[in-house]
């Protein structure tokens, strides 16, 4: 059995079920003491009670990773876990601009990809993780939602973008791992309708979405005479001729 | 203009009594900035769901794949439909729809009464995209990779089809009018065998058990023992075909298509596999280059 970070067995918190993915390279914990090693000072905000909670945050990160001894409870490496997603998610996931012209894609894609990995290896580690919901006022932006359900649009946002199509197999990887967590896992199995139940919505939310558009498009297209569509869509292999964007 | 989204949507919040819609809301807008982008998005959602339907039995238990298949081929034909008026966009999912696509088309076969209606949506799913693959294979294809994965998915969509053409005429008719004529043009006369990679596994063996179960000199039980098949899958298959009662339950029609579907297929193999072997002599000598 591999041991984590805090020098305790995976299995307190699988419900016994093993499912061969054991927790590979620097744990959770380590890997978000990285993340604060790099930053060092917590990103500005307008906020000032946003700035102080992230130096909070860090402090605890700091600490735990100095003295792992002081979880001593699977609840309270749930717990910590859930803090380090909820960092990890404000300062790197939802730090990522996608939308900026000017930048760096293949820096926001490498964030982006560790920000995968490591919701990867800390939903391995401690998969009741995604069950949990934070009391009142604990995080400032965590709402009350169950852990799963606040972080998956976070990396759904990524999926699917021109720029960065070379994470798709990261993120369907990310999010199958979810699928296998929850079947694997005793205490989640009730999660999984829910879970399926939602993807399905935002595939149709998606195809609805689409379809109208596409055909207003598409009869504009013939209005104003411009060929809109290819006979090949090889030759547009890399281009989003077909783009929403309007002038 | 791009068209905002809300994930999950609110339909899937009211359903499951999220009481906080505002909050997540604010926190999940989701843009989409183009119709590639949001079929790229439905396409690797399904994917994720596609991939474990029916893959073990603890899954099953969990997840009837009577529940959520029909689903996914009516999802999968939706979307299908929805490419197919914009051919411009670039196929990033083919591969993995095709491989999803051929995996529902092995749980629609189960006789629940629910699966039948799916089973034809998916065979003309089926043979959409095994068409589109063959015919963009070469643009596919980067001459600097592996290619076996998409060789051996092409190969096992013309065996299933081969296989789904012998059970129904409607499907065989499909496969005659879409998919035959446009392998046409890729097969070649010549020195075929010579052309064909060594290292291409189930051309190799592919080929004999096409032709057992063409020849008339063998029974369909030679057919099964005649090939050391390395891929699990194909062995499968012969052994699903040899338990078919051609004989009494199909026409000397189905039975003629199903030897003039198979000589294609295997003409239609022969070139695919020959085609890679090239397009990989190819790369290696412009790399000695």
């Amino acid at each position: 059995m591999a041991p984590t970070s805090h020098g305790r067995s995976l299995a307190h918190d699988r419900d016994g079920i093993a499912n061969g993915s054991l927790v590979q390279g620097p744990p959770p914990s380590t890997l978000a003491a990285q993340l604060v090693e790099n930053i060092s000072a917590p990103p500005r905000s307008s906020r000032p009670d946003e700035t102080a909670e992230l130096k909070r945050c860090f402090a605890i990160i700091e600490k735990i990773k100095n003295q792992p001894a002081l979880l001593t409870t699977a609840a309270q490496r749930i717990e910590h876990n859930h803090m380090l997603i909820y960092v990890y998610a404000r300062v790197v996931l939802e730090s990522l601009r996608w939308d900026d012209p000017f930048a760096d894609v293949a820096h926001l894609s490498a964030e982006a990809l560790r920000a995968i990995n490591f919701l990867r290896m800390t939903i391995k580690e401690t998969p009741n993780v995604l069950l949990t919901t934070p009391d009142e006022q604990h995080f400032i932006f965590r709402g009350r939602s169950p852990l799963w359900l606040w972080i998956l649009p976070k990396v759904l946002k990524v999926l699917g973008r021109d720029k960065c199509l070379a994470l798709t197999e990261a993120i369907e990887g990310l999010l199958q791992e979810f699928f296998l967590v929850i079947c694997h896992t005793g205490s989640l199995w009730s999660l999984l309708p829910t879970y399926v139940k939602c993807i399905q919505e935002c595939v149709k939310s998606e195809c609805s979405l689409i379809e109208p558009y596409q055909a207003c498009t598409l009869n504009l297209l013939s209005t104003l005479g411009t060929p809109g569509r290819s006979s090949s869509f090889v030759d547009h292999k890399g281009h989003d001729s077909e783009s929403m964007a309007t002038t | 203009m791009t068209l905002s989204l809300w994930l999950p949507p609110d339909a899937f919040l009211e359903a499951n009594g999220h009481d906080e819609l505002e909050s997540l809301r604010q926190l999940c807008t989701y843009d989409l900035t183009s119709v590639s982008h949001g079929l790229r998005h439905a396409y690797g959602l399904l994917a994720i769901l596609a991939k474990h339907i029916g893959s073990s039995q603890r899954i099953q238990v969990l997840m009837s794949p009577t529940d959520y298949t029909p689903w996914l081929v009516d999802t999968y034909f939706t979307l299908d439909q929805l490419r197919s008026k914009w051919p411009s966009i670039r196929i990033d999912h083919l591969s993995s729809s095709l491989q999803s696509v051929l995996d529902l088309a092995r749980i629609v076969q189960t006789p629940a009464t629910v699966m039948i209606n799916s089973q034809e949506k998916c065979s003309s799913l089926l043979i959409h995209l095994t068409t589109e693959m063959a015919e963009h294979l070469e643009k596919i294809l980067p001459s600097d990779e592996d290619h076996d994965t998409e060789v051996e998915l092409l190969g096992l969509s013309f065996l299933t089809l081969a296989g789904l053409s012998i059970q129904s005429k409607s499907i065989a008719d499909l496969v005659s009018l879409q998919l035959l004529p446009r392998l046409d043009g890729l097969v070649t006369e010549g020195e075929l065998f010579t052309l064909m990679p060594s290292t291409t596994d189930l051309g190799v063996s592919t080929i004999p058990c096409f032709k057992c179960m063409m020849g008339a000199n063998l029974s369909r039980r030679d057919a099964m023992t005649c090939c050391d098949e390395p891929l699990q899958e194909h062995c499968q298959y012969v052994k699903a075909m040899s338990r078919l009662p051609l004989a009494s339950t199909v026409t000397s029609y189905g039975v003629n298509l199903r030897d003039s579907i198979f000589c294609h297929l295997q003409n239609c193999w022969i070139t695919l596999a020959a085609s890679v072997g090239s397009l990989r002599r190819h790369h290696k000598l412009w790399c000695q280059s």
